[in-house]
C-alpha cells in the first residue's frame, strides 16, 4: 500500500507539468493537491474445484453483482458450427435449468427486479447476475443452477434460432456496422476464427446436443473466474453461500483450441461495396498486437495521440474539427487476442469528399511511423492515462470484474499496481520505435461502403480495388 | 448527442425541492441536506444568480462526476433554425476568451471577418438562382477568413486540458427538452472543474462555427443512414402538426445550412443563464467545498429574464395517420399516440400500461409476439418521448420473416385491445413497481449517470427527487386505471404508424389493423 501512495503523489506532479506545457495564455487554473489513492484490490481465493473468486464487499448500495468470466469464446466454435458458442451463451439466459423451468426463472427474476445476462466474445465469455440485497439467496440459487445445469429448453431454442436467423437477415441494414464486420472478415479471412461470421444454414444445423457438449466442455469451475461485489455481508458469508452452491461442481480438464495465426497483409488491398447511402463508411485495417504485449504501453500512447476515441487527437483535429469531414473518426487496436490482432481507423463521411477523409487518415497513420511524436504530445498522453487511472476503480464491481478479466487474459498479477509506472516509462523514443515497427498503412486493408457515383475521386487511386456484393 | 428510442422519463412538475430538508451545521447558510432515508442524502443550495447546486457525496473512488443541465432543448429552437440548440452544444467545446486562443483580442477581429464572409455566402446560397462564380468567390473569401483566424487558435485546448487531467465521460447531449454537459475528473480537480465550467458558460467563444456546422451535417447524414433513426424522425414529424416537438433534434439539413454564428450567440445569451441551470456533483467531495468553489467561480455569471417558452399546443389529432418509409433495410414499424404530458395524472397509468406491454420476458409483447405467435423479432413500448410538454407514447417492432409488418401491427393492436378490456393482474402491477425500484438502485451505481439524472430532474422537472416520486405515483395506480388510460389514449383517432420497407416491396396497404 505504501507503494501506491508514492505513485499517487506522482500524479499531481505530472498533472502540473502537463498544464504548464499546454498553456500559451495562462488561465490560472488552481493547483491540485496530490490525490490520496489506494486502489482497492478485492480478495482473491480459489475453491477446491478450481473456481477462482474475486470478492469486494461494499455496503453502500443494497445490491449484489456477480459475473463469471468463462475461458471460452467463439474461437472454440467448430469450423462447421460457427455461432455455437454465442447460441450456447444466449440460451443460458432463456433455456431454464435442471431445477427451474424457463418461465419460472423469468417470473421470479422480473418480479424481484433481478436479472441474468450472458455474453460471448472471441476469446472470453461471461455469465452474470444482478440482485437486490434482500433477494440474494433466491437469485443466487437460480444463477448457480443455470450456470452448472442449464436445460436448453427445446421450445426456447427453436425461438432463439429463428431470432438469430432474422438477425442475420438484417445484418446489413446499418452500413456503419457492416463495414467493420466485413473489413475484419476480409482481413483475417472468412474462415479464420477472428474473422468468420455465422450463417443462417449453420444456425439451422445446430442442435441441443451441440449446446450441451459446448457447455460441458467449457463451463467448468476450473475454467471460471468469478467476480462478486456488493452488500453481501462479510467475505466469509458469501464464500459459504458460493461453496454451498458451487462446491460440488466437478472440475474437468479443458481442451485448448489451437487456431492458426492470422496471415498478415503484405500489400495494399481495397474492398468496396457500392451502396446508395448518405455517408461513405471507411475502415482501414492492419496488423496489431497480441496479449499481453509489452509494447501495449508505448503503442497506447501513440494511439492516444493519433486517434483514440475522445474529443482531441490528430484524427479528430484534422478530419473532424479543422475540416468538418466527419462526425465519427477514430483509431483503435485490439489487445485481447492470443494471436496478433488488428489496428484500425474508422470514419463515416459524405461521398463527395470521401477521398479527403481517406487521404488524411492514411497520412496520419503514416506520420506516426515516420516522425516521432513531440515531447508535449507524449507528456499529455501520459498525463491523460495516468490521471484517468482512478476511473478504472469507479465501482466495486469494476474493481473485481477487471481483476478477473486481467487474470483471464494472462496479464501479470501486478498489472494494475505497475500500470502507472509503465505509462510513466514511455518516452518519445520508445513510442516511436514501437510505432515504426507496427504501423504499416501502405499495406493496410481498406474497406469502403458507399455510393461510387458521388465519389469525388475513384477509389482505385488508393490501390487495387476488389468490388464485393453485400451479403 | 444521443438519440435513443425513448428518452429517459425524468419529468414532473412537483413542488420545489429546495423548500424541505434540514440545515446542516457544516454547511453554509441556505444549504439543506435531505434527511429522509427514502432519498439519497443530497445537499442542495441556490446561488444568488439562480444557479442551483445538487451535491451527493460518494466516497468509494476518489473521483467527481459533474453534470450541468439547462432547460433548453430543440423545442426552443428559433423559427427556421431547428437543430440550433444541438449545434450550440457542439460549440460549447470550442473554448472561451482565454481557452483555445492565443490572443482573443486579435482573434475577435478575425472572427468578425469570418462572420461577414459567411453571411454573404449564405445570402447568395439562399437566392432562388445563386450565381455560381459569385458562390465560388464567396467560398474562397470564407476559407481565407477562417485561415486568418486559425493563427490565433489553440486547437481543441478545452478538451485537451480535461484529457490531461484524466477526464472520463466528457460529453454533452441535447434532447427536445434539455441540454446537459458531463465530465468526471479525479477528486483533487474540483476547483479546476468549477473554474473551467464557469469560464465555459460565462465566456463562450463560438470559434470555428462554420466547420462545426459541417460536422453536424455529417452527424445528420449518419442518422439518415440508420433505418431506426430515419423511421423515428418521420414518425415524429408526422404525428406532430403544430407543436415544435415535431422537429428533429439534429435539425433539418436546410436549417443547418443557414445557421450563422450570430444566431448561435443570440441563442446562447437568451438561454445559457444561471437561472436556467442546475449543476450536480456526485462523488468524493465535501459539499461545503463545492458550494464555496461554486460561489467563487459562478457567482459573477449574470442572470437574465428567461424567454417565453409557451408554444403552439398540439391540436387534437382526430385522424389515423399511416405512412410507408422506403428504405433499403428490412421491415420495421413505429407507432405513436399523443400522451397528455406530465401535467396530467394520466401519465402514470400510461407508464404502467407501457410496462405491462413491454420491458421483460414476462411482459405481454415478448410473451405473445416474440414467443407465442413468434412473429416479432422484437416489440417494445415507451410511454413518453420527452417531458416538458405532451409527447408521444411509442411502440416499435420488427417482424420475423416471413411475417409482415401488417401482421405485427394487427398483433400489437390485439394486445392493446386486450389491455383495455382486461385490467392487468396484481402480479404485473407489482412486477413493474419492483423493476422501477431496482432501476433506481442501478442508476446510483454510476456517479456520472446519477449526476446527469439529478441535474436534469431538478432543472426540467423542478425536483431532483422526481425518479423516486414517480414510483410513489406508480404505486397509487390501480389496474382499472391502466385499462382506462389505454382506452383513452391508445385509440385509432390518436394514432400514427410508420412502416419501413424496401422500395421494391412497396405495395399499397389497406389498413389491416382496422379490423379491430
Amino acid at each position: 500500500m505504501k507503494n501506491t501512495l508514492i505513485k499517487a503523489s506522482a500524479l499531481g506532479v505530472i498533472m502540473a507539468i502537463s498544464i504548464s506545457a499546454v498553456r500559451a495564455t495562462p488561465l490560472n487554473l488552481p493547483k491540485a493537491a496530490p490525490l490520496d489513492f489506494n486502489p482497492p484490490k478485492g480478495e482473491r481465493l480459489v475453491l477446491e474445484n478450481g473456481m477462482t473468486l474475486y470478492l469486494l464487499n461494499d455496503p453502500s448500495l443494497p445490491a449484489i453483482r456477480i459475473s463469471a468470466v468463462v475461458r471460452t469464446g467463439t474461437i472454440n466454435d467448430p469450423a462447421d458450427k460457427v455461432g455455437l458458442g454465442a447460441i450456447t451463451s444466449s440460451m443460458l439466459e432463456d433455456g431454464g435449468s435442471l431445477s427451474y423451468k424457463p418461465e419460472e426463472i423469468d417470473k421470479t427474476l422480473e418480479y424481484l427486479g433481478a436479472s441474468l445476462s450472458s455474453s460471448m466474445d472471441i476469446e472470453d465469455a461471461s455469465f452474470s447476475m444482478f440482485a437486490l440485497k434482500k433477494d440474494l439467496d433466491t437469485v443466487l440459487d437460480i444463477y448457480a443452477d443455470v450456470l452448472m445445469n442449464p436445460a436448453f429448453d427445446a421450445e426456447k431454442f427453436k425461438i432463439l434460432k429463428k431470432n438469430e436467423i432474422e438477425m442475420i437477415r438484417r445484418r446489413n441494414d446499418d452500413p456503419g456496422k457492416t463495414v467493420m464486420r466485413e473489413a475484419l472478415r476480409s482481413y483475417y479471412g472468412k474462415d479464420h476464427p477472428y474473422g468468420r461470421r455465422t450463417e443462417a444454414a449453420v444456425v439451422e444445423s445446430i442442435t441441443i446436443a451441440d449446446l450441451k457438449a459446448q457447455h460441458s466442455a467449457y463451463y467448468r469451475p476450473n475454467n471460471i473466474i468469478m467476480a462478486v461485489s456488493g452488500s453481501y455481508g462479510s467475505n466469509e458469508e458469501i464464500v459459504a453461500k458460493l461453496k454451498q452452491r458451487f462446491g460440488k461442481w466437478e472440475k474437468r480438464e479443458i481442451k485448448a483450441t489451437k487456431i492458426p495465426p492470422p496471415a498478415r497483409n503484405t500489400s495494399r488491398v481495397i474492398y468496396f461495396i457500392d451502396k446508395d447511402v448518405p455517408q461513405t463508411y471507411i475502415a482501414v485495417i492492419q496488423q496489431g498486437i497480441q496479449r499481453p504485449d509489452t509494447v501495449f504501453f508505448p503503442l497506447g500512447i501513440t494511439n492516444d495521440v493519433l486517434g483514440a476515441p475522445g474529443l482531441s487527437s490528430r484524427l479528430w483535429d484534422t478530419v473532424r474539427a479543422r475540416k468538418g469531414l466527419a462526425y465519427s473518426v477514430y483509431s483503435s487496436f485490439s489487445r485481447r487476442n492470443a494471436y496478433p490482432g488488428h489496428l484500425y481507423a474508422y470514419c463515416g463521411t459524405k461521398p463527395e469528399t470521401y477521398s479527403q477523409a481517406l487521404e488524411e487518415i492514411l497520412k496520419q497513420l503514416k506520420r506516426v511511423k515516420t516522425d516521432p511524436l513531440s515531447a508535449q504530445e507524449v507528456n499529455e498522453a501520459k498525463s491523460a492515462k495516468i490521471n484517468s487511472f482512478v476511473f478504472t476503480f469507479k465501482t466495486p464491481f469494476d474493481v473485481v470484474n477487471q481483476r478477473a478479466l486481467l487474470e483471464h487474459f494472462g496479464f501479470q498479477p501486478d498489472y494494475l499496481e505497475t500500470y502507472v509506472s509503465n505509462v510513466s516509462a514511455v518516452t518519445p523514443e520508445s513510442a516511436f520505435s514501437t510505432a515504426t515497427k507496427i504501423f504499416n498503412p501502405d499495406n493496410a486493408l481498406i474497406f469502403v461502403i458507399g455510393n461510387s457515383k458521388k465519389f469525388d475521386r475513384p477509389l482505385s487511386e488508393f490501390g487495387p480495388v476488389t468490388e464485393l456484393k453485400e451479403d | 448527442m444521443k438519440l435513443s428510442l425513448f428518452l429517459p422519463c425524468f419529468l414532473l412538475f412537483c413542488q420545489p425541492s429546495f423548500a424541505k430538508g434540514t440545515p446542516d451545521a457544516s454547511l453554509p447558510e441556505g444549504a439543506v441536506k435531505e434527511t429522509d432515508p427514502k432519498y439519497p442524502p443530497v445537499v442542495s443550495y441556490t446561488l444568488k444568480n439562480g444557479l442551483k447546486l445538487i451535491i451527493l457525496e460518494k466516497h468509494f473512488a476518489p473521483t467527481i462526476s459533474y453534470s450541468m443541465a439547462f432547460k433548453v432543448g430543440n423545442v426552443d429552437s428559433p423559427k427556421g433554425k431547428t437543430g440550433l440548440p444541438h449545434l450550440f452544444e457542439h460549440m460549447a467545446f470550442k473554448g472561451t476568451q482565454t481557452i483555445n486562443t492565443k490572443d482573443y483580442k486579435k482573434e475577435k477581429i478575425a472572427l468578425d471577418k469570418i462572420e461577414v464572409a459567411a453571411r454573404a455566402l449564405i445570402a447568395e446560397e439562399r437566392k432562388p438562382n445563386p450565381d455560381q462564380p459569385a458562390l465560388e468567390t464567396l467560398k474562397k473569401a470564407l476559407a481565407a477568413a477562417e485561415k486568418e483566424a486559425d493563427a490565433y487558435i489553440l486547437k481543441d485546448e478545452f478538451s485537451q486540458i480535461y484529457k490531461n487531467l484524466g477526464e472520463n465521460g466528457l460529453n454533452a447531449a441535447t434532447g427536445y427538452d434539455y441540454t446537459f454537459y458531463t465530465v468526471a475528473l479525479p477528486a483533487n480537480q474540483l476547483e479546476t472543474l468549477m473554474a473551467m465550467e464557469a469560464d465555459r458558460f460565462k465566456n463562450a467563444v463560438l470559434r470555428e462555427f462554420y466547420r462545426e456546422r459541417s460536422v453536424v451535417m455529417e452527424e445528420r447524414r449518419m442518422y439518415e443512414a440508420k433505418p431506426e433513426s430515419a423511421l423515428s424522425e418521420l414518425l415524429t414529424t408526422t404525428a406532430f402538426e403544430a407543436h415544435p416537438y415535431r422537429y428533429p433534434i439534429v435539425g433539418w439539413m436546410d436549417d443547418i445550412k443557414t445557421f450563422t454564428r450570430t444566431d448561435a450567440e443570440n441563442f446562447y445569451r437568451r438561454f445559457y443563464v444561471p437561472n436556467n441551470a442546475t449543476l450536480a456533483i456526485v462523488g468524493d467531495v465535501k459539499p461545503a467545498d463545492v458550494i464555496k468553489f461554486a460561489e467563487n467561480h459562478f457567482s459573477a455569471w449574470s442572470p437574465a429574464e428567461l424567454p417565453d417558452t409557451t408554444y403552439t399546443r398540439e391540436p387534437k389529432q382526430n385522424s389515423e395517420k399511416r405512412f410507408n418509409l422506403f428504405f433499403k433495410a428490412n421491415p420495421s414499424l413505429r407507432m405513436g399516440f399523443h400522451n397528455p404530458g406530465f401535467s396530467s395524472q394520466d401519465m402514470y397509468p400510461l407508464i404502467m400500461a407501457s410496462d405491462v406491454l413491454s420491458g421483460g420476458k414476462t411482459a405481454r409483447f415478448y410473451r405473445t409476439l416474440v414467443e407465442g405467435k413468434q412473429l416479432a423479432l422484437y416489440a417494445a413500448s415507451g410511454a413518453t418521448t420527452s417531458s416538458r410538454y405532451p409527447s408521444l407514447f411509442i411502440v416499435v417492432g420488427a417482424p420475423k420473416a416471413p411475417h409482415t409488418v401488417e401482421e405485427l401491427e394487427t398483433a400489437i393492436w390485439d394486445e392493446i385491445e386486450k389491455l383495455k378490456a382486461e385490467p392487468p393482474t396484481a402480479w404485473e402491477m407489482e412486477r413493474i413497481v419492483n423493476a422501477h425500484e431496482a432501476e433506481l438502485v442501478k442508476n446510483l451505481e454510476s456517479s456520472l449517470e446519477t449526476a446527469q439524472s439529478l441535474s436534469v430532474s431538478e432543472q426540467i422537472m423542478g425536483d431532483w427527487k422526481f425518479d423516486w416520486k414517480m414510483i410513489d405515483e406508480l404505486r397509487k395506480v390501480t389496474p382499472e386505471d391502466v385499462s382506462k388510460a389505454a382506452a383513452k389514449y391508445l385509440v385509432r383517432s390518436n394514432y400514427t404508424v410508420g412502416f419501413l420497407r424496401q422500395p421494391a416491396a412497396a405495395v399499397p396497404i389497406h389498413g389491416k389493423g382496422d379490423s379491430k
